[in-house]
């Protein structure tokens, strides 16, 4: 088992979002989550990338049989984990060269040295693939960045960098259908036996490009569903209500805590 | 240079009326030991008090001017009086106050406020708070709204702990003649969990010639309670000049919450030179909101001390300088302990050649924790002759701090003034139109009446401002 | 004394005269005088430098570099010793050496005035476009390990001019350094000026520069501080002139005890002019900055766009930072602003960046590394090395 969560809590400012959260992966699949606005998804997304403003209260999470929690986020990069944000960060100062090349380089562990015109080729030919302008390789990172630009600067550092586990949040939200197209070209680049993904996701759309293996819903801080691809036009015929008359919400006014 | 104000500018003061001086005792000008002694005596207070005078009179002599911010060099504390009472006693109802007294408040407007919402009205007319009421509820709480004075007689523990305390009487030049000299002015305490939901107000007026004013204030809030206190001023029009030299202090206890708003509207001929300091205990809260329209220098920069932790400054400043006069107003915020956060924001507007300073300070101890201030400084000028000033000071010892400041000047824009022409106002109502949409974020803030009177004040100054 | 300065044009015989009066009875600044009201004075010992008095002229040592008037028709650039150039009265010499004596107002500026003439000048003819990247290296060494150093640059109609100063070298002096760069830009002149400095740490530093920039001039100044036990680094950009432009922009990273005080003043003394000043700085360990900036906007200075910007980043506590963007407004065609932040290291960058495989201490230097640079991103890749090699960055290629 590539990833293993059990019982996860979890909570911001003291807030609990995550409530008791079970979920697995095996190597080489691709996983979609779904769920409304509020059900935890992005806080999934940041806990297994280790985000200080988040906090576990309780649950465990292995990695390939290692405890994830006890790791540092570089720790965690560097054995394969990578989120692609919903919302990345802009750097104003590094430039999206200097930040790969030394991303790279972080990952060779200073023993080998770095080829770096082999690294800038490759640099261009996935930038070429993913359909951006090369001069962004001069620019700062993320920095005054449309949407689009943004999410596809975060494919482009997925396919640079090769995880074993990429965990895509929201990465199609905001996207128009050329840029949708040419996101999910990029993890579609990737998938082979050794490479897994989580797709986290509010609309189907993105997953008419992805085909994902097992499809699951999350709902007040917990897997309430799973199933095949065939839950995907369950959930687009039903709509979320479904889900929610069949899960009613444990404390009621929290409902409105979330969405305020 | 000539005093600003002419006989043009009496004619445009809107509340320059001016009555017979009545005052029943007046010290003669300048200042003495002597003169110190025959206040306190007229006030019969106890020894302790006189003894505070009598230090802070040393003090005084002691303190050297300020050798920055405006320029203070026509003031001549020799030819000042420093202290008259009009009255012979606190008037406890309306009907009571002398008809000259009252009609002077009827023209800028008290008797209006009464009858709108009044909860107590401590309104000053020279030196002595002539009128007083209370709200009988208040009285029940425990809610204490009277002079100084009064204090000083009925709550001498209260008086004794907190008095002096904020402000120490050697803290500058001016607060040590305000502790010297004082009389009048208000004390306000608010028992532990009292929300006072009504805000309880007084007007302050100089009405003698070359007659310095030196109210005194002081609000303790108790644990978890609220008050609102306004204050608005408006002085009438003389020639020579005249000395408002106040002090404010405020003690916002565990969780308490207090807002201080002002509208000062001194004539031309005013220096007003306060001082108004505030301690905001562990997660209480204090806000200033303070116009300063009037006068014709005015330093005055209310502060927040954030001694606990959880305390939060807020500091609204509006300032409108016109013709011969000079506002240098500001703000300053002391974080002193840990998880505390502050915002100011200035508004300041200048016209025919009427200079506006911001003078701030935002000051963080060193190693305090999870700080967070913003100050945000925007000034209009009205024409070319005028002139604004930004001097924000920022001392940063700590490094878990987010520290913003901004600050623009700027002119009515042409686009701005075309588009409201464009739509049938005329110049000066467009103008008017964009200057009160300037102060809009800061108006807001006040109680509706002060709101609507600021306006209209705002309105007045911009007659013939523009074209 | 006087004879000494035989040969010298009366000119310059009055102002040294004057100057040397000046620093007798002018009074040490102090905390009264708002510039100064910061400046931690005690941690230098001025008697021992300031009373004495200044040095005798003795220019015998010095061999001219070039013995060349530069003339008004001149096709070439000319380099040449300060005291060449003031005996020679060589052109923009008198006027910035009156303009800098009116503007003076401490007893340090009236001290360097009032020393023999030490220092470069440097000479742009009209048009001329200096093609390679100009170096001038001040070696900062006296006699007492105290040096005076005046640096006039003049840049006539049209020329054009990269310019990279570097004050002090490795084997300089620890001792305490007067200096000031002056700059005289004719009509459409652009120059581009970076100033690294290489002082050793133990050293102290007073540099009153100060730049006038005529119709449609442009300068662009980059400052990169050094790590001094004093600095103290003004910078007077005059926009004397319709439509000149300032742009200053500096940076430093200071850890240590260390005290680090830059003044900048963006003076608009004429129509449409532009002027910017961008200045960031990185604190460690218990450095004290001090950042003091002012835009003056006279009345006859319509349509004046002027703009002002202090990030500063504390690394931890203990370090200290004052920031007091000034505005003097006094025309209201202007569009006049500022911002001021300071703060720590952003926590949201601080984990995209280890969330990509960075640790934190890799991160924290990256941020810094970027938070600097972006000031000092149109610097030549020469001194944009030197910075990098100073603070243990690699060398970064631009890639294309």
């Amino acid at each position: 088992m590539l990833l293993e969560i059990k019982n996860l809590k979890a909570s911001v400012e003291g807030k609990p979002i995550l409530k008791g959260l079970d979920f697995s992966l095996e190597k080489g699949q691709t996983h979609a989550i779904m769920g409304p606005n509020g059900s935890g998804k992005s806080t999934l997304a940041n806990v297994l990338m280790g985000n200080p403003e988040y906090t576990v209260t309780d649950g465990s999470i292995l990695w390939n049989g290692r405890d994830l929690l006890e790791m540092e986020p570089h720790e965690r990069a560097l054995a394969g984990l990578f989120l692609s944000y919903q919302y990345p960060v802009e750097i104003p100062g590094l430039t999206v060269g200097k930040f790969l090349k030394r991303a790279a380089e972080s990952r060779l562990g200073g023993e080998e040295k770095l080829n770096v015109s082999a690294y800038l080729k490759e640099i261009r030919e996935s930038m070429d693939f993913l359909e951006m302008d090369r001069k962004f390789i001069n620019r700062y990172l993320n920095t005054g960045f449309s949407g689009g630009e943004k999410k596809r600067m975060e494919i482009l550092q997925m396919l640079l960098f090769k995880p074993r586990l990429a965990i895509l949040d929201e990465t199609d939200s905001g996207l128009d259908i050329d840029a949708l197209r040419v996101v999910s070209r990029g993890v579609n680049k990737l998938r082979n036996p050794l490479f897994s993904s989580i797709i986290i996701t509010h609309y189907q759309r993105i997953l008419d490009y992805v085909k994902p293996d097992r499809v699951h819903v999350l709902y007040d801080g917990k897997i309430v569903e799973s199933g095949g691809p065939e839950l995907v036009g369950e959930l687009e015929k039903k709509g979320y209500e479904w889900i929610k008359r069949q899960n009613p919400r444990e404390v009621d006014h929290e409902q409105s805590v979330h969405s305020a | 240079m000539s005093s600003p104000s002419t006989a043009l500018k009496k004619e445009e003061y809107q509340h320059g009326y001016h009555f017979p001086d009545q005052s029943l005792f007046k010290t003669r000008k300048g200042l003495d030991e002597d003169i110190i002694r025959a206040i306190s005596g007229q006030k019969n207070e106890p020894e302790w008090m006189l003894d505070f005078r009598l230090k802070s009179y040393a003090a005084f002599l002691q303190k050297a001017m300020p050798n920055w911010g405006a320029d203070l060099s026509r003031i001549n504390f020799d030819e000042i009086y420093y202290y008259a009472k009009p009255t012979e006693e606190q008037k406890r109802s309306w009907e009571d106050v002398p008809d000259d007294i009252k009609e002077t408040f009827d023209r800028i407007g008290i008797p209006e406020a009464e009858k709108k919402f009044l909860a107590g009205v401590g309104a000053q007319y020279d030196s002595e708070v002539v009128y007083h009421n209370l709200k009988k509820e208040l009285e029940n709480q425990g809610v204490v709204f009277c002079s100084p004075e009064e204090a000083v007689q009925n709550h001498p523990d209260l008086v004794k702990k907190y008095f002096g305390t904020v402000i120490p009487y050697r803290d500058n030049k001016f607060a040590a003649l305000n502790s010297a000299v004082w009389s009048g002015g208000s004390f306000v305490y608010v028992p532990p969990g009292i929300h006072v939901d009504i805000p309880l107000q007084a007007y302050f007026r100089i009405n003698s010639e070359n007659f310095g004013q030196f109210e005194r204030t002081l609000i303790i809030a108790d644990e978890g309670s609220f008050v609102h206190y306004v204050e608005g001023c408006t002085a009438p029009v003389y020639t020579t000049d005249s000395l408002h030299s106040a002090v404010v202090e405020i003690i916002a206890l565990e969780g308490a919450r207090v807002r201080y708003s002002t509208i000062q509207n001194w004539s031309g001929d005013v220096y007003n030179l306060v001082t108004k300091r505030a301690f905001a205990y562990k997660n209480a809260t204090v806000e200033w909101v303070d116009g300063n329209l009037g006068s014709k220098r005015t330093m005055k920069y209310p502060s927040v001390f954030l001694k606990e932790e959880g305390a939060h400054g807020e500091i609204l400043s509006i300032a409108f300088a016109g013709e011969g006069q000079e506002q240098d107003t500001g703000g300053k915020v002391f974080h002193i302990a840990d998880n505390t956060s502050s915002v100011i924001t200035s508004k300041s507007i200048s016209k025919n050649g009427g200079i506006s300073s911001y003078r701030g300070m935002i000051k963080v101890h060193p190693g305090k924790k999870n700080i967070r201030s913003r100050v945000v400084c925007d000034a209009l000028l009205l024409d070319e002759e005028s002139v604004s000033n930004t001097y924000p000071y920022m001392e940063i010892a700590s490094e878990d701090v987010t520290m913003e400041h901004e600050a623009s000047v700027s002119r009515i824009s042409d686009d701005q003034l075309f588009y409201l022409q464009s739509r049938g106002f005329n110049e000066e109502e467009a103008a008017a139109m964009i200057v009160n949409g300037f102060l809009d974020p800061l108006v807001k803030e006040l109680p509706m009446e002060y709101a609507v009177e600021l306006n209209r004040l705002i309105e007045l100054q911009m007659e013939g401002s523009v074209g | 004394m006087n004879n000494n300065y035989e040969g010298f044009p009366l000119w310059y015989r009055e102002l040294q005269k004057k100057a040397a009066e000046k620093q007798k009875e002018t009074p040490w600044p102090d905390a009264r005088q708002e510039a100064w009201r910061r400046t931690d004075l005690k941690r230098l010992d001025l008697e021992k430098v300031y009373t004495a008095d200044p040095a005798r002229p003795d220019f015998e040592r010095n061999q001219p570099m070039n013995t060349m008037t530069p003339a008004e028709d001149d096709k070439t650039m000319r380099l040449a010793f300060l005291h060449d150039a003031v005996r020679g009265d060589y052109p923009g010499v008198e006027e910035l050496y009156r303009d800098y004596f009116e503007a003076a107002d401490n007893r340090f500026t009236y001290r360097l005035l009032a020393e023999p003439p030490r220092g470069f000048y440097l000479y742009l003819p009209r048009n001329y476009t200096a093609s390679d990247l100009l170096f001038l290296e001040d070696k900062l060494n006296g006699e007492r390990g105290e040096t005076f150093t005046l640096n006039l640059v003049v840049l006539e109609e049209g020329a054009r001019a990269d310019l990279w100063e570097r004050i002090g070298t490795e084997d300089s002096q620890a001792g305490l350094h007067n200096r000031a760069t002056l700059f005289l830009l004719k009509r459409d002149a652009s120059l581009s000026y970076f100033r690294t400095q290489n002082l050793p740490g133990e050293s102290g530093l007073f540099d009153f520069s100060r730049a006038l920039i005529r119709e449609g001039a442009e300068l662009k100044s980059r400052q990169a501080e050094g790590e001094l036990r004093f600095n103290k680094s003004h910078m007077t950009a005059v926009m004397e002139e319709p439509q000149s432009r300032a742009d200053l922009r500096g940076i430093y990273r200071i850890g240590g005890a260390r005290f680090n005080e830059i003044f900048t003043e963006q003076i608009h003394l004429a129509p449409r002019c532009t002027s910017r000043s961008f200045y960031r700085g990185v604190l460690e360990e218990e450095a004290r900055t001090v950042y003091n900036g002012m835009i003056r906007v006279a009345p006859e200075a319509t349509g004046t766009d002027a703009y002002l910007k202090n990030n500063n980043l504390l690394m931890n506590d203990g370090c200290r930072a004052d920031s007091i963007p000034g505005l003097k407004i006094g025309t209201n065609d202007v569009k006049c602003s500022h911002g001021s932040t300071t703060g720590k290291v952003d926590p949201r960058q601080m984990f995209y960046l280890t969330s990509r495989g960075f640790s934190t201490k890799e991160a924290r230097e990256i941020l810094t590394r970027a938070f600097l640079e972006e000031v000092w991103e149109d610097a030549p890749a020469l001194v944009a090395d030197e910075l990098s090699s100073r603070w243990g960055w690699q060398k970064e290629a631009v890639y294309v």
